[in-house]
């Protein structure tokens, strides 16, 4: 038994967007990411039980390995690429406190990768914190104190108003992993 | 079935919680892949033999002698075959899946060299036996170098104007760092292979 390709384009439609952009949190090669996860999630005999949360594991898997061959040759290149590739569709949003979609791309690009990728994969990806913490192999509690302390620094990013102490000092992020270059 | 998420209810400050459903409400950009790049990989791989080549593409006693090599043949192969597949059928007829050929270097030979492309409509690099893989990005140096083994669709091309800036396409040596901005020349021969404005042509390196 094998997954059918209207399953694949389902998915596709629904998801490839979200895990672009989770691709994109570490990686130039999105769209390769994206891809060889679906060609990948077509070889299964089944479609897994959380088809999501496995191809954001299997797209963050494979923007690790482009991420790693990648950085040496063109991180200093990464920076006007991402400017060029617009992480957020524009929107006819015109309320008065959308948000800028070219400042929140920049204050997610200054975030740590895995911060990054942790705000995204629940945000937008849509992935629930258990399943983010299976992902990432890390405990729940400390992936969602990273993605607290992610949203309290985008928001002061971009809006200019700092974190309460109180706040500072309940959301800080801990050192969890090694350094990310 | 969905566990629910014990994190959800967490506190958060109000501010940020507000802020949060803002940026919940933005919407990611449009995926830059192609829904049809996968479907055709998947046929693709549906078709194959157990060892992953296309038989009709392979010759009698050609993949005995160099082993494990002819993984990356077959690779090359089912890429030449993908490739072939995927042209539009208003294409030349000179693009028949049987005029490819899998020799024991794994070099898939066409009839005629040219030039490298310039501004190729549709671009794609074929891996040989022996380490090297094909790499192509603009000339600005700003896309990502691609692997042979994810060929590039038309539309992604399309998609970033390479038309208008140009394309060079050369080989390196297998997981080697080094940084060039011309056709490089590999240690041993390859031939290069792409499709333009619908006509097969080679680049014999």
């Amino acid at each position: 038994m094998t997954i059918g390709h209207s399953a694949i384009a389902q998915l596709w439609n629904a998801h490839a967007a979200s895990l672009t952009l989770l691709a994109r949190a570490r990686c130039q090669a999105a769209d390769d990411c994206v891809q060889e996860a679906f060609v990948k999630l077509s070889r299964l005999p089944q479609l897994p039980d959380e088809p999501i949360a496995w191809l954001s594991q299997v797209v963050r898997r494979e923007a690790i390995t482009h991420w790693r061959s990648e950085s040496r040759r063109v991180r200093r290149e990464t920076v006007a690429s991402q400017v060029r590739q617009q992480w957020f569709a524009s929107s006819d949003d015109n309320r008065v406190d959308a948000v800028d979609r070219l400042a929140m791309q920049q204050a997610l690009g200054r975030l740590d990768i895995e911060d990054r990728e942790i705000v995204i994969a629940h945000l937008w990806a849509g992935l629930t914190f258990r399943q983010i913490a299976e992902s990432f192999e890390s405990p729940l509690t400390a992936v969602h104190r990273r993605y607290t302390a992610s949203i309290a620094r985008l928001r002061e990013e971009i809006e200019g108003e700092p974190r309460s102490s109180s706040a500072q000092n309940d959301f800080r992020p801990i050192a969890i992993y090694p350094a990310s270059s | 079935m969905q566990l629910p998420d014990p994190m959800e209810s967490e506190r958060m400050p109000e501010r940020d919680r507000s802020f949060e459903s803002r940026m919940r409400a933005m919407k990611p950009a449009p995926a830059t892949g192609s829904l049809e790049h996968v479907l055709g990989r998947i046929v693709l791989t549906a078709e194959q033999t157990p060892k992953g080549v296309p038989s009709r593409y392979l010759r009698s006693g050609s993949w005995s002698s160099f082993g494990s090599g002819a993984c990356m043949g077959a690779i090359a192969a089912s890429m030449a075959w993908f490739l072939i597949a995927n042209i539009p059928s208003n294409r030349s007829t000179t693009t028949k899946p049987t005029d490819v050929s899998v020799e024991p270097q794994s070099r898939l030979r066409v009839a005629e060299p040219s030039t490298p492309p310039k501004s190729p409509a549709s671009i794609a690099a074929i891996p040989s036996t022996n380490g090297k893989m094909v790499f192509a990005r603009n000339e600005e140096g700003l896309d990502s170098w691609r692997s042979a083994l994810s060929p590039i669709s038309k539309q992604q091309w399309d998609r970033r104007r390479l038309e208008e800036r140009g394309v060079w396409v050369s080989a390196r040596p297998k997981g080697t760092d080094q940084e060039f901005s011309q056709p490089s020349t590999p240690e041993d021969p390859q031939s290069i292979w792409w499709l333009r404005n619908g006509t097969r042509s080679s680049w014999d390196l």
